[in-house]
C-alpha cells in the first residue's frame, strides 16, 4: 500500500475543529429552534453557546481558506472544466455508490496528491465549503447582533429571509452530518479514511 | 559531487534490472529493481527515488498506467518509459503523461546513462520553473479564479446533471444490456476495458 | 415630520410676542383665550402644536382642567387633574403597580400619570417610541443591564414594549406596523385613503387577513407607488392596555425566553397590521396568526420574526426530511453492502 500525504496539518486541525463545532452548532441550534421540544441549557446560554462556537469557527474556516489560498493544494478546489469528463467520471462515481459497490467493484476513483476528491465530492465540497459554509457564517452573524447589522440584515432581505437561508441551510447540513461519516467508513477498510484524517496520510493502492 | 542519485527499473524482465545496474553502478547511481507495477509503487510510497524507468509491456499494471498513477502523486518525478513495441500510440500517451524520455529496446549502455543525465536535468528545470510560476501573482490569481469560480460552477453541474445525467444513464443502460448479453456466453471476464 | 414640529416651535415662539398667528387652526376656540397665555413666558408653558395632534384635543383645555374661574385665575391653581374619571381601569392597576406603590412612600420621583404621558401631547400608547423612551428617561442604565444578560438585547428593547415584560398580567400580540421607505417612516392613513376598505374587500369573511390576502395588500400598495418599498415591522404590544399600567419590580420581570421562544407562543396568537389613523389613533386591522409562520408570507413579514416563536412550518417538515433521509440513506446502503456481500461471499 502506497501511502499519500493528502492532509496536510492545518487541514486536519481545521476539519477537527469544525467537526466539534457543527456538531455543537447542530445541536444548539435545534433547541434554540424547538425550545418547546428539547430543552437542556438556559435559552440564553444556549444562544452564547451557538455565538461562540460560530465565532470560533469562522476563525476557523479563515485557517482552511487561507491555506488553500497560499498553497498550490488550491487545485483540490478547482473546478473541472471539461463538462463531458465532470459527468463521465460523476456517472461512474455515482454508479460505484449505487450499484458498484454491492458488488465489491473497486472505487473508480483514485486519490492522488491534487485530485483527493472524487467527482462528487469535488463538487459537494467546492459548493460547500466556498459557496455554502460562507452564507452561513454570514448569515449567522446577522443574526448574532440585528440591531448592529441592521443595515445589512435589510439589504439581505429582512431578519426572515436571513433567518430562512440559515435554517434551509442548518437543514442541509444536518443530512451532511449523517451521510458524511458514512461515506468515509466506505475505505478500503471502514477506518481507512478516519485514520487518514488524524494522520494525514491516504492509504492509495 | 552531489549524493548518489536512486533509480527505480520496473520491469518483469530481471534481466534489464541488472543492466542498469551493470551501466549506471559506478557512476553516483543506486538501481533498484521492481518487477512489477505494483511492486513499484510499494517501494515509492516507503522511500524516494530520483528517477523512474517503466517497461510497458507487463503483466497486471501495464507501465503507462503506473506512470499515471506514479504522475498522480508526485508530479515531479521523472518517468522514462522502456519498450520493446514503440508505437505511436504509446508514445503519444506518455508524451501526454508527460514522460521525461522514450526509450526503444535494445537498450545500449550510452541510452541508459544518457537518458538518466537528461532525466535528472529536466528534474531540476520543471521543479525550479515550477516554484517561480507559483509565487507569480498572474497564477495567484488564476488559482483563486478558479477556486471562486469552483462553486459556480460546481452548481451549475449540479443543475444539469438530471438532464446529462439522465440521458447518459439511458444510453449507458443500453450499452450495459446489451453487454450483458454478450456476456452471457464467456462468464467471468474481468473489466479490463474499464479504464 | 420632525421639520413640522420644528417649525411649529418656531411659530409658537414667534407668537409669543406678537400674540398672534396661531399655528393650530384646529385647536377648539374655548382653548384659545388659554393658550394666550400658556404660550408666553411667566405661565406654564403648553406646546400647542403638541396638543393639537393630540387624542385629548377634542377635549378642550377645560375638559381636563375643569373649575378654572377666569376671574381669580391664576391665583388660585386649577384642581387637579383627574386621569381616572375616563380611565378608570388603567387607574386601577396603576394603583396596583410598583410606580404607584413608590410614589404612596412619598418618592417623588415616581411617576404619575402624566410623568410617562407627556401632558398635552398624550396620544395612544402603541403610536410611538414615545412610551419607551419615557421608560428609559428614569431608567436610564437599562439598556445595558438587560445586555448583561438578553442576547440581542437592542433589537429586544426596539421591538417588545417594556410592559410586555415588566408587567405580568398582560396579553400580549404582535401588531404589524406599516411603514414607508424600507422602514424609514410610519404609513398615515391619508398617505393611502381607501386602506381600510381594501383590507375590508380582501378579508371577506372577516376572519382577519390570512397568508395570502397579507401579500396581495402589500402588493397592491406597492404598485399604487404612493408607499415606496412598503414594509411591515412587527412589535410585541400589549392587547389589554390597562393591564400595562400594572408595572411590577424587577424580580417579577419576565425573563423566560419561551414565553415567546416556542412554538405556539402566546404573543403570536393575535396579529394585527396597522396604520398611523389621521387623528392620532392607531387604524388596526385583523390578521390571521398564520401570517407569521406561513411560507407565503417570508416576504411579507420579512422584518419580523422570533426564532422558535414564529417559525416556517415547512422548514420544520424539511428539516424531519432531511434528518429521516441523513440516518435512513447510510442504513439502507449499508444493509445493503451487507447482504449482497453475503450473497456473493
Amino acid at each position: 500500500m502506497e501511502k499519500l500525504y493528502v492532509h496536510p496539518l492545518p487541514v486536519r486541525i481545521w476539519h477537527w475543529i469544525n467537526a466539534a463545532g457543527f456538531i455543537v452548532l447542530i445541536l444548539t441550534g435545534i433547541q434554540l429552534r424547538y425550545a418547546d421540544l428539547f430543552h437542556v441549557l438556559p435559552f440564553p446560554v444556549t444562544v452564547r453557546a451557538h455565538n461562540w462556537v460560530g465565532f470560533t469557527l469562522i476563525v476557523n474556516y479563515f485557517l482552511w481558506l487561507l491555506f488553500y489560498l497560499f498553497t498550490d493544494k488550491i487545485k483540490v478546489y478547482h473546478p473541472e472544466l471539461d463538462p463531458a469528463k465532470h459527468f463521465r467520471n460523476t456517472l461512474r462515481q455515482l454508479q460505484y455508490y449505487g450499484y458498484g459497490i454491492f458488488k465489491g467493484d473497486p472505487n473508480p476513483h483514485h486519490v492522488s496528491l491534487y485530485h483527493k476528491f472524487n467527482p462528487l465530492q469535488s463538487v459537494a465540497y467546492q459548493v460547500i465549503m466556498i459557496l455554502l459554509v460562507p452564507i452561513q457564517f454570514y448569515t449567522g452573524l446577522l443574526l448574532w447582533d440585528l440591531e448592529r447589522f441592521g443595515g445589512s440584515v435589510a439589504l439581505f432581505g429582512g431578519v426572515r429571509v436571513v433567518d430562512t437561508v440559515h435554517v434551509s441551510l442548518f437543514v442541509f447540513f444536518i443530512a451532511f452530518i449523517f451521510v458524511h461519516p458514512y461515506l468515509a467508513s466506505l475505505g478500503h477498510t471502514w477506518s481507512a479514511h478516519f485514520k487518514a484524517m488524524l494522520t494525514g496520510y491516504e492509504e492509495v493502492d | 559531487m552531489e549524493a548518489t542519485k536512486k533509480v527505480l527499473v520496473i520491469d518483469d524482465d530481471p534481466v534489464v534490472g541488472k543492466s542498469f545496474q551493470r551501466v549506471l553502478g559506478g557512476k553516483g547511481y543506486a538501481v533498484i529493481s521492481a518487477a512489477s507495477g505494483a511492486e513499484a509503487l510499494d517501494r515509492l510510497a516507503r522511500e524516494d527515488y530520483d528517477v523512474v524507468y517503466a517497461d510497458i509491456k507487463m503483466p497486471g499494471m501495464d507501465g503507462l498506467e503506473v506512470t499515471e498513477r506514479i504522475k498522480a502523486s508526485r508530479p515531479w518525478l521523472p518517468v522514462v518509459i522502456v519498450t520493446g513495441y514503440g508505437s505511436q500510440e504509446n508514445e503519444a500517451r506518455a508524451a501526454k503523461l508527460g514522460v521525461a524520455g522514450f526509450l526503444n529496446k535494445p537498450l545500449s549502455p550510452d541510452m541508459i546513462e544518457g537518458s538518466a543525465q537528461l532525466a535528472l536535468m529536466q528534474e531540476a528545470k520543471p521543479a525550479a520553473a515550477k516554484a517561480g510560476t507559483q509565487a507569480g501573482p498572474v497564477s495567484f490569481i488564476k488559482n483563486v479564479g478558479l477556486f471562486i469560480a469552483a462553486p459556480f460552477i460546481g452548481l451549475a453541474y449540479v443543475v444539469a446533471f438530471p438532464f446529462i445525467g439522465l440521458g447518459l444513464l439511458g444510453w449507458l443502460a443500453i450499452k450495459a444490456l446489451a453487454h450483458r448479453g454478450v456476456d452471457v456466453d464467456q462468464p467471468s471476464s474481468p473489466d479490463s476495458d474499464v479504464r | 415630520m420632525a421639520l413640522r414640529l420644528l417649525f411649529a416651535v418656531i411659530l409658537v415662539a414667534a407668537a409669543g410676542s406678537a400674540r398672534a398667528a396661531d399655528p393650530s387652526e384646529a385647536l377648539p376656540e374655548e382653548s384659545k383665550p388659554c393658550l394666550a397665555c400658556h404660550s408666553a413666558e411667566g405661565a406654564p408653558k403648553v406646546d400647542a402644536a403638541a396638543f393639537a395632534s393630540s387624542v385629548h384635543l377634542a377635549l378642550g383645555c377645560t375638559g381636563c382642567h375643569a373649575g378654572v374661574d377666569l376671574a381669580k385665575h391664576p391665583a388660585a391653581k386649577p384642581e387637579r387633574v383627574n386621569c381616572a374619571g375616563c380611565h378608570a381601569d388603567a387607574t386601577k392597576h396603576y394603583e396596583a403597580s410598583i410606580h404607584a406603590a413608590q410614589r404612596a412612600k412619598g418618592n417623588e420621583t415616581a411617576p404619575a400619570c402624566a410623568t410617562c404621558h407627556t401632558p398635552h401631547e398624550v396620544s395612544a400608547a402603541a403610536v410611538g417610541e414615545g412610551l419607551k423612551d419615557a421608560c428609559l428617561g428614569c431608567h436610564a442604565a437599562a439598556a445595558d443591564t438587560h445586555k448583561k444578560w438578553l442576547p440581542n438585547a437592542a433589537k429586544h428593547l426596539e421591538v417588545v414594549a417594556c410592559a410586555a415584560c415588566h408587567a405580568p398580567a398582560v396579553q400580549r400580540k404582535v401588531d404589524l406596523r406599516l411603514y414607508d421607505g424600507g422602514g424609514q417612516k410610519r404609513v398615515s392613513e391619508d398617505l393611502v385613503p381607501g386602506f381600510a376598505e381594501r383590507v375590508r374587500a380582501l378579508d371577506k369573511q372577516g376572519q382577519g387577513l390570512d397568508p395570502a390576502q397579507l401579500r396581495n395588500l402589500l402588493d397592491h400598495l406597492a404598485q399604487e407607488g404612493k408607499v415606496a418599498q412598503p414594509l411591515l415591522i412587527g412589535r410585541i404590544e400589549i392587547r389589554n392596555g390597562a393591564e400595562s399600567h400594572h408595572l411590577a419590580g424587577k424580580a417579577t420581570a419576565l425573563r423566560d425566553c419561551q414565553r415567546c421562544h416556542s412554538a405556539g407562543a402566546e404573543p403570536f396568537q393575535s396579529v394585527t397590521v396597522s396604520v398611523q389613523g389621521a387623528d392620532g389613533k392607531t387604524l388596526r386591522f385583523e390578521a390571521q396568526k398564520e401570517v407569521l409562520s406561513s411560507p407565503i408570507s417570508v416576504d411579507s413579514v420579512r422584518a419580523f420574526y422570533a426564532i422558535g416563536g414564529t417559525r416556517i412550518s415547512l422548514l420544520d417538515v424539511l428539516l424531519a426530511l432531511a434528518l429521516l433521509a441523513g440516518v435512513s440513506a447510510p442504513l439502507v446502503h449499508l444493509a445493503l453492502r451487507k447482504l449482497l456481500r453475503k450473497k456473493q461471499g
